[in-house]
């Protein structure tokens, strides 16, 4: 698959810098985690140097595809989603900037979904990301395995989502 | 035969019996598996009902999943009539309870109310219990009601559908070619109940700059009769090839007496490898 980097070279005067794009969630395997290094990859302009992991985040939208039926629609699912900073050097590894819990449920629409989202810190202080101001951006995701699932082939589209920055 | 002899049969019988026994009679939990009866309505102007009535083989209700579950999608427009396109808009789907309108978002609460499901709820309410609701309690003002009860009603007696072979693909979507191409864009929409194709619906989006969608349906050609005449040759030919594709739960069905050379337009062409790439869940490099 291509890879998809995409810059975003001129910064708002505001702070926090949403990428304008939205992504579709890309297919997984539930029980294991699902990394969109290399597939998609979203780079954007931090306002400052040394952004930390509490400078960056995710927002959720609506997916446009459901669940097939071969998954349990049950409440106890979750989904982990983690924030990465691509670092890709021998002496310095990915950062995790931060991770979401996603909490499965039967919404008022009838849909079966991730409606709400916690965000969980990474560390209990905030560690530096990045040396510069340019945040290279990436997903991992699980997905729960509930018993009775009768398949871990999680479709693309559960979810929609922009990546933020200070 | 000695006595012996007699003894180790005898005593090679007993264990035959009481092994034989032993595995017949040891009792084993059933297995539950996960049964859905769908009924839909499906309606002219692209939206589609859906009541599910999820239970296990035996007819009871699964720990932590709704027993039944109602909802709304529009698989032919993307957007409501007054919709305003926006280059920053995410693609969309409608889904009722998502701002399509102030009563209907209001009845989509009201029947999440009823059944008792909602995003931060832990412990679903049984099917008996649902039942047990008055159902006056309950009233609508986009969604008729009488079509509502009675989807309910038949979804609990109705039978459950087999597993068809789309079990694993997404159970709905609304997917499009990404830009146009010689002027217009192919546009698929279906949902499936337990991997059976229930619905698709499939339109070419003409390139129109002076829509605000951007683009004209072939579908509201059709419809205000200002369809050409090919473009309705066009319409025949896919309203019979949707049919075919549920009929034959096969994305790849082709139309009963399909006209050959129709068959051979590039819209055509286009709509089959847009199907095919459904058939094999190959979805991800279309508009969602």
């Amino acid at each position: 698959m291509l890879s998809l980097l995409i810059s975003l070279v001129c910064l708002p005067a505001h702070a926090e810098n949403i990428y304008p794009t939205y992504f579709d969630s890309l297919a997984s395997t539930t029980g294991s985690y699902t990394s969109y290094k290399g597939t998609q990859e979203i780079q954007l302009l931090c306002s400052y140097t040394h952004p930390s992991s509490g400078d960056a985040g995710i927002y959720f939208y609506q997916p446009s595809a459901g669940l097939s039926a071969s998954f349990i629609h049950s409440n106890n699912r979750r989904g982990t989603i983690m924030l990465a900073e691509k670092d890709d050097e021998w002496f310095n590894y990915d950062d995790i900037v931060t991770y979401y819990i996603g909490y499965f449920s039967t919404g008022s629409d009838g849909i079966y979904s991730m409606y709400t989202y916690g965000r969980q810190e990474a560390y209990s202080t905030p560690t530096t990301i990045e040396d510069d101001n340019m945040l290279e951006l990436y997903l991992k995701v699980n997905i729960d395995i509930v018993q009775g699932d009768t398949s871990n082939n999680v479709p693309v589209g559960l979810f929609r989502y922009r990546v933020w920055a200070n | 035969m000695g006595k012996l002899k007699k003894k180790r049969i005898l005593s090679f019988i007993l264990c035959l019996f009481t092994a034989f026994f032993a595995l017949t009679s040891c009792s084993h939990e059933k297995e539950s598996f996960v049964r859905q009866n769908i009924v839909r309505r499906v309606y002219d102007d692209g939206w589609v009902y859906t009541m599910t009535y999820t239970h296990d083989s035996d007819g009871n209700d699964i720990d932590s999943v709704p027993p039944i579950v109602f909802n709304a999608i529009n698989f032919r427009y993307r957007y409501p009539a007054d919709f305003t396109a926006d280059e920053e808009n995410p693609g969309r789907i409608q889904i009722l309870g998502h701002g399509i309108s102030p009563e209907s978002d209001e009845d989509i609460k009201n029947i999440a109310a009823f059944f008792g499901y909602g995003e931060n709820i832990t412990h679903y309410p049984g099917t008996d219990e649902i039942l047990a609701k008055d159902r006056n309690q309950l009233q609508l003002k986009a969604i008729d009601r009488e079509v509502f009860f009675r989807m309910l009603d038949e979804a609990l007696k109705s039978d459950a559908r087999k597993n068809g072979k789309y079990i694993d693909y997404p159970s709905f979507a609304l997917l499009s070619e990404p830009g146009f191409k010689d002027g217009y864009s192919v546009q698929i929409g279906h949902c499936l109940g337990m991997g059976n194709i229930d619905v698709i619906m499939i339109d070419i989006l003409y390139k129109d700059d002076n829509s605000p969608m951007g683009y004209t349906q072939l579908y509201d050609l059709i419809k205000n009769g200002t369809a050409t005449p090919d473009q309705k040759l066009l319409y025949e030919y896919i309203s019979g090839l949707e049919e075919s594709i549920v009929k034959n739960n096969n994305f790849k069905a082709k139309p009963d007496n399909a006209d050959k050379e129709l068959s051979k337009r590039p819209e055509i062409k286009r709509i089959e490898k847009f199907l095919s790439d459904i058939d094999q869940n190959n979805i991800s490099g279309y508009f969602m």
